[in-house]
């Protein structure tokens, strides 16, 4: 459909330029083949991103979500097949057990936590609180922001 | 004729010009303020924090893509040169349609970047980083230079400063220098403090200015002609001199040379090399790519395309009643003595409109306001290019090449600030450089480049599955040094002479001529040569392919997982 519509475009271009005399041609009054042309093509325009627009609403995201929703259901399996019936599905447990989802990163750059020394080696470097308060445990998994084959977010 | 022209264009006009430019530069510092407030992290300062929605990312889209050269060139080029201004508009206008097909595919699989996008199909990703931090930054500065060029003459032109005249008293000269560097402080200011979230506000606040302004004149224009487009555009081939031809394709472009049918051919091959760069670049620009981030879905990208077509539609539809309006009720003697390029076609259009509704004030009103609709629109162009490179130099080249892909963010975003202030800083020396010289082909060597360059590289990312990361380098690299090279050694740059006054039409003085490539406009062989690099990039380049990264890219395309 993107070819015709560029290919109309094309055509129109190549009128433009080399069949001066049909784009000349006065249909009424002042209007002529080329302004109505030039219109066509706004029109043509708009029809093709309403068409591509209902497309992908009734193709492409039942598709989309479709994917997504077996991908789900395929990992929670072959989590609960992994730990035997030890692990309940994902949702029912008291933490998040699923590993990370996500393709690997490039380069190796698995995590911030294999890159930085953040995380489980040096839990808390900030000063000792004064009145005793126990330090926080772990200040959890470091942030993902910048891993550009992205995290989970 | 000229000077008597000029002072009445500037007029009592002049203060109101001057206090609303004043108005829009406070709104504009007040959002930053704002923003920056409201900025903390990456993806607040690199996309906004993704929480625009699709119709208020597509009127910043729109923002962001109409450039004061679409709204007072097309409309000059439209008054002086009649249907072959319109054809620049249906370019604009026909370009959105392939950014539509992969604006979904875009969002769905990068981050802050094109880079992004590209580096998922490659093991090492840091020669693919750079090559696209390259083509960024060259694109956007080029762009970037032509607009801070232009806004300098332009801004000049809307307050009536003429060479001999003084304006709060500075000369000319020293008055164009200083709003290239007001309008440079400006942009600066916006990216650095305001991020994303700023540029987007300000572009949507120009995007709604610049819409309503066109709409109104378009409906007065009209009103004018008892809303019969036949009666408007006979009247505009009265006006023009030129008879019918006027309303035919064939005055600017593609012109006919009686004797000389290779020059003629040449003409009309020039004009089918622009419009293709015109349809093909907008998709690798980098500043609308990084504006497709800044949405939180999707499906909120897609709508905000959707936005910006409508909108952008619509706009250059109203071109043909600004233009043509021009024409007919200011004339073409008055439009060239105010600038020969026909800049001030639209806002002279506004004045004229005014004082008929509204006598002498109504017509200086109406002329401030436009001025300033063109200023917002400078502003907020100049800062999105800012934005774009900025990102990409901090993001690619910072974050995933000098930092191995692990930098801090509060580090990222610092480099990125600085990033803004050092592109920011050296457009200004550039532009103020290049003030006196014939710049406005940049335009179209930022569209050429794009699209010889970032397009096949994008194109072949997400459809081709044997690409690889020596067809990504060799794609961006040789489209980008094909639409130079033959930009370099094209009539645009030495050689062309106007058979009229015999001045050079060239960057260079008269006298020197070194151009072989016959074209202004390099994309119809940069193009095609940009994806012939590409290709044979990837079948001699030695790290083989990665199916397995295709597949998982095409799945993430698709269905977004671990974008959002």
């Amino acid at each position: 459909m993107l070819l015709t519509f560029l290919g109309w475009y094309l055509l129109y271009v190549l009128a433009a330029a080399f069949a001066r005399d049909v784009m000349a041609y006065r249909l009424f009054g002042n209007i002529n083949v080329a302004l109505v042309a030039g219109v066509l093509q706004f029109v043509a325009a708009f029809v093709l991103a309403w068409r591509y627009t209902r497309y992908a609403r009734a193709a492409l995201d039942p598709l989309a979500a479709q994917i997504l929703a077996d991908a789900e259901e395929r990992v929670d399996e072959a989590l609960r097949r992994a730990a035997g019936s030890a692990i309940p599905p994902y949702g029912t447990g008291s933490g998040d057990e699923r590993p990370y989802l996500g393709p690997t990163p490039p380069d190796g750059t698995v995590s911030y936590a294999a890159a930085e020394p953040r995380g489980g080696t040096t839990p808390y470097l900030g000063p000792t609180p004064p009145d005793g308060m126990p330090l926080p445990a772990d200040p959890g998994p470091p942030p993902s922001w910048h891993r550009s084959a992205g995290g989970t977010r | 004729m000229t000077l008597a022209g000029a002072a009445s264009l500037a007029g009592n006009g002049r203060t109101i010009t001057f206090g609303l430019f004043l108005a829009l530069v406070c709104v504009t510092l007040a959002i930053t303020v704002w923003a920056r407030m409201h900025t903390d992290g990456a993806d607040d300062f690199y996309a906004g924090g993704r929480v625009f929605s699709g119709p208020q990312n597509g009127l910043a889209l729109a923002g962001d893509y109409m450039s004061a050269a679409s709204f007072l060139g097309i409309a000059g080029i439209i008054s002086l040169s009649g249907y072959d201004g319109f054809l620049y508009s249906i370019g604009f206008l026909v370009a959105w349609l392939p950014a539509l097909l992969i604006v979904e595919l875009m969002r769905n699989t990068g981050r802050f970047t094109m880079a992004d996008v590209l580096a998922q199909r490659v093991r090492r990703q840091s020669s693919v980083r750079i090559a696209a931090a390259v083509s960024t930054v060259t694109v956007s500065v080029f762009y970037l230079i032509a607009q801070m060029v232009g806004a300098g003459a332009l801004i000049a032109l809307l307050l009536g400063v003429r060479p001999g005249a003084t304006f709060l008293g500075m000369s000319a000269n020293t008055a164009e220098v200083m709003t290239i560097v007001v309008v440079g402080a400006l942009m600066i200011c916006y990216v650095t403090f305001g991020g994303m979230k700023g540029t987007t506000w300000v572009q949507i606040v120009k995007a709604a200015l610049l819409m309503f302004g066109a709409t109104l004149m378009t409906v007065l224009v009209l009103g004018r002609f008892g809303f019969d487009l036949s009666r408007l555009l006979g009247a505009a081939a009265g006006a023009s001199g030129k008879g019918h031809a006027f309303l035919e394709p064939g005055l600017k472009y593609g012109r006919e040379v009686t004797g000389h049918s290779s020059r003629t051919l040449f003409n009309k091959l020039d004009f089918v090399s622009l419009a293709l760069a015109l349809v093909l670049g907008t998709a690798g620009l980098p500043h609308v790519v990084t504006r497709f981030y800044t949405v939180k879905d999707a499906r909120a990208a897609r709508t905000s395309v959707n936005w910006a077509i409508g909108l952008v539609g619509a706009f250059y539809l109203m071109t043909i009643a600004l233009g043509f309006g021009a024409t007919a009720l200011v004339g073409r003697r008055e439009i060239l003595a105010h600038d020969p390029a026909g800049n001030t076609a639209a806002p002279l259009l506004a004045r004229e409109l005014g004082r008929h509704v509204a006598g002498r004030i109504g017509g200086d009103v109406m002329l401030a306001f436009v001025a300033s609709v063109a200023f917002a629109t400078i502003l907020a162009v100049v800062a999105g290019l800012v934005m774009a490179s900025a990102t990409s130099l901090a993001h690619d080249y910072f974050g995933n090449v000098l930092m191995l892909g692990r930098p801090r963010e509060r580090q990222e975003v610092a480099v990125a600030r600085f990033a803004a202030f050092l592109i920011g800083s050296v457009a200004i020396v550039l532009a103020v450089f290049a003030k006196h010289l014939n710049v406005a082909f940049l335009v179209a060597l930022a569209f050429a480049m794009a699209a010889s360059a970032n397009l096949p590289a994008i194109v072949f990312a997400l459809f081709w599955r044997r690409f690889n990361a020596a067809g990504t380098v060799a794609g961006i690299y040789g489209g980008l040094a094909a639409s130079i090279v033959l930009v370099a050694f094209s009539p645009v740059v030495s050689g062309k002479v106007d058979p009229v006054t015999g001045q050079s039409l060239s960057l260079f003085p008269r006298g020197v001529d070194f151009h072989w490539f016959p074209l202004d406009n390099p994309g119809l062989v940069s193009i095609p040569f940009g994806f012939l690099c590409a290709v044979a990039g990837t079948f001699l380049g030695r790290d083989g392919t990665d199916p397995e990264r295709y597949t998982e890219l095409s799945v993430r395309s698709l269905t977004g997982a671990g974008a959002r």
